[in-house]
């Protein structure tokens, strides 16, 4: 019988090669081949014509910056992939149904991290192996192209175990109480924004720099990493191609911190499995709905204190005390800044506000998605609880239009200040692209509401999430560039807005028809 | 308006809903029956039997393919908002928002049917009282048991005071005592508020105990309509559960540990 933990790696993999069955067994023979053709044959074939850049790059400062920033990306990124994909799903029901079977949690782990290592190793070592193309043409041979592979690999590995112990342990901390699986929720995409803080970084450049420069704090933070350990081994086998033996020292040293750490985190990590699979609840007090504060008893004037307004505050209500919902909001801000300290900030003065506004527009249209997109997400039931009632959908959607607007209006203000304010625009131009961006982010939310309505999306994350999601984006951009392009700016910014609402409010309109209709 | 007849509240003419992109999955196959007024009226079926969806047609959530039904005198076809403010209903599966309270759900209930402001709250705390959740009402409902949010979910449907009740598997989820409270509220609601009472549920002994009536429907039809005793008589069966397993088809007891000693059934 195979051990416990053999079998979870197994079923993990099968679940994983789920949607390609037939090949699952033959997979990773046949990607091992395909990846060793491309790393030796082809791809240095291609990049055997940009050798002059290459050697250039290598003896370069910026080049050690590089290696130790690209394996960091790589690190961090195997980090918190699991973390986000264990904390999105709030469902504790499978950790019980493995508390209940006679398994260990180490077991557990290790199944887990087994069965998804394939596809990260696979991944891991097209990107590596791609990079590495690049130097064979110098005469990098084969022995250290392999040593360096196995940097990237032992780099994923430990990645990947220590993410998929810390999702462990954060699930079962937070999956105890509503509040806590709120939290793990909002704590999934709140994740992601330093991993996109570092990208755009690299984008810009001025991380490759910062980090080059030999006075800077953070190679010192880098060296930290057991990524800054193996980027320093793979750039002694870049700058002295074919010549395994110059070296070896630091290369066995490296090889073997690495070996180390992994080892260690996987004994740390075995240590710590109890706990990663602990549900006892650490308090059965339950959260409490607070009285309406300010907030609300505006919304509820606004909104004329009637009945329509307390369907208003319902669902305002139900989305603003998911935590979830509030980290997207923050989530977008913090985007917008980044956006605007690591890349619109280096365009020139001409193109800055048209392409400012284009990039903060289609923001919002990505928010509109996040805050409308949940619509119809509830269920079927839950539309049928309006539906019960007379006028109810009608209701339903100018409720979710208002709350749409409550939530995206203010971000849509403060994300045109925070790209406006720092550009040499004057204070009244500041201003009226400012209303014209709340306006557009306005129509944005009738529109984003309208897809979501004509193409429902009754489940969490359904196909119909993912192609209204792309239909909001691609609209909205088009919609921005089309409009610039035919009536320039700043004419194109206003018919943009008076194109926008159009087309919002006959989507919405649609969208209303085709949700009575549902059945 | 159209009149029922014989004080009946609820009639519907064969009614028949099919689902599908080609109409091929019949959930309700003309289905002809009648509530009374003040009558507690039984829907037994097995799973997949067509319940949920007669319910649904009644409450004008969703329309019958063919045929004709009034509830409390209006055609669900063609007057669905008085059909709508005539009826209460706890679903099987409802959709509820479980970041509210019980005291913000039912505001918001009481807000869609147009209750007045000036009788709303009192209503909502005298329903929290009578359900024993008068000490929880501003705590969140996602921290509720089952059982009390299906309680929450009976005081929504009662909330704007409907003449006819629907009830879809009311104590599913419910501890004995809660469903002895809830047996006992459709008694009460019946015979001292004088509201008709449309029940629909796996439990036989809650059907039998609460109904005047009964209908069973089986594959969407209806195979049998009367009082226990009638059904019973008319099945040639023991008691109430022999007679469903006779009219519905059960499977033979032989059967069901058969799987242990490997021998095919």
């Amino acid at each position: 019988m195979l051990p416990k933990w053999a079998v979870i790696a197994k079923y993990e993999y099968m679940v994983k090669t789920s949607g390609f069955r037939r090949w699952r067994y033959i997979l990773p023979t046949v990607a091992a081949f395909a990846i060793i053709l491309y790393i030796f044959i082809l791809a240095p074939a291609v990049f055997a014509l940009f050798e002059q850049y290459t050697s250039q790059f290598i003896l370069s400062d910026q080049a050690l910056g590089f290696m130790q920033v690209f394996l960091l990306v790589i690190f961090a990124s195997i980090i918190t992939i699991p973390i986000m994909q264990t904390l999105q799903d709030n469902r504790v029901s499978p950790l019980e149904a493995v508390i209940a079977s006679p398994v260990r949690p180490i077991d557990v782990l290790v199944g887990r991290f087994l069965g998804s290592l394939p596809f990260y190793c696979l991944v891991v070592v097209l990107i590596a192996g791609t990079f590495l193309a690049l130097f064979i043409p110098f005469g990098m041979s084969p022995a250290q192209v392999a040593l360096s592979v196995l940097v990237f690999l032992l780099v994923v590995v430990s990645g990947l175990w220590i993410g998929i112990l810390l999702a462990a342990v954060l699930k079962a901390r937070l999956g105890r109480t509503p509040r806590g699986r709120d939290m793990g929720q909002a704590l999934a995409l709140m994740i992601a924004l330093p991993l996109v803080a570092v990208m755009y970084g690299i984008m810009n450049g001025g991380l490759f720099d910062a980090v080059g420069e030999g006075g800077s704090t953070l190679p010192t933070v880098l060296w930290l990493l057991p990524s800054s350990w193996g980027a320093d081994v793979v750039l002694i086998f870049l700058r002295n191609p074919g010549d395994l033996s110059r070296y070896w020292q630091v290369t066995v040293l490296g090889l073997g911190t690495l070996m180390v750490f992994f080892f260690g985190s996987l004994y740390v990590g075995s240590r710590l499995s109890g706990r990663a699979y602990d549900l006892e609840p650490v308090s059965f007090t339950s959260p409490l709905a607070g009285p309406e504060g300010r907030i609300y008893r505006s919304v509820r004037a606004i909104t004329a204190d009637g009945p329509f307004s307390v369907v208003v505050l319902t669902v305002l209500k139900d989305y603003v005390r998911r935590m979830e919902n509030l980290s997207r909001v923050i989530y977008i801000l913090g985007l917008v800044v980044l956006m605007e300290i690591f890349l619109l900030e280096s365009l020139p003065p001409g193109n800055y506000i048209s392409i400012a506004l284009l990039t903060i527009s289609w923001m919002m249209a990505f928010l509109c998605v996040f805050v409308v997109g949940e619509v119809t997400t509830r269920g079927k039931d839950n539309l049928f609880v309006y539906r019960k009632a007379p006028k109810g959908e009608t209701r339903l959607v100018w409720a979710r239009v208002v709350q749409g607007w409550l939530v995206v209006l203010p971000v849509a203000g403060i994300s045109a200040l925070v790209v406006l304010v720092p550009s040499d625009t004057s204070w009244q131009e500041v201003g009226a692209y400012t209303l014209a961006l709340v306006a557009i982010s306005a129509a944005y939310v009738l529109m984003s509401i309208g897809l979501f309505l004509l193409s429902p999306a009754f489940s969490d994350r359904p196909s119909e999430t993912i192609g209204n999601a792309i239909a909001v984006l691609v609209i909205s951009f088009l919609l921005y560039v089309i409009c610039l392009v035919l009536f320039g700016d700043p004419m194109g910014i206003w018919i943009l807005v008076i194109a926008s609402w159009l087309l919002g409010l006959g989507l919405l309109a649609a969208g209303g028809r085709k949700i009575r209709r549902v059945e | 308006m159209n009149i029922s007849a014989g004080g009946a509240v609820i009639r519907t003419e064969a009614i028949t809903k099919l689902f599908g992109k080609r109409n091929e999955i019949k959930a309700v196959d003309s289905l002809t029956l009648e509530v009374r007024r003040g009558e507690t009226f039984g829907l037994l079926g097995p799973n997949g039997s067509g319940k949920t969806t007669t319910i649904r047609m009644l409450n004008g959530i969703i329309r019958p393919t063919s045929g004709q039904a009034w509830v409390n005198g209006y055609d669900v076809l063609r007057q669905t908002e008085g059909v709508k403010l005539s009826t209460g209903l706890l679903a099987e599966t409802p959709g509820m928002y479980e970041k509210l309270s019980p005291r913000e759900y039912l505001e918001f209930m009481g807000a869609l049917y147009d209750v007045p402001k000036d009788v709303l709250p009192r209503r909502i705390d005298q329903l929290l009282s009578l359900f024993k959740l008068g000490d929880r009402k501003d705590e969140l409902m996602e921290g509720y048991s089952k059982g009390m949010k299906q309680k929450v979910l009976i005081a929504a449907a009662l909330v704007h005071d409907p003449p006819i009740i629907f009830l879809d598997e009311p104590t599913s989820a419910l501890d004995p005592r809660a469903s002895l409270m809830v047996k006992d509220l459709i008694k009460d609601l019946s015979e001292k508020a004088n509201k008709t009472m449309f029940v629909s549920s796996h439990i036989l002994s809650l059907i039998e105990e609460v109904c005047d009536r009964i209908a069973i429907i089986n594959q969407g039809r209806l195979v049998a309509l009367g009082t226990a005793t009638e059904i019973r008589e008319a099945a040639n069966a023991m008691d109430l559960e022999d007679a469903f397993m006779r009219l519905t088809g059960g499977v033979d007891r032989d059967e069901l540990l058969a799987w242990r000693s490997g021998d095919a059934p």
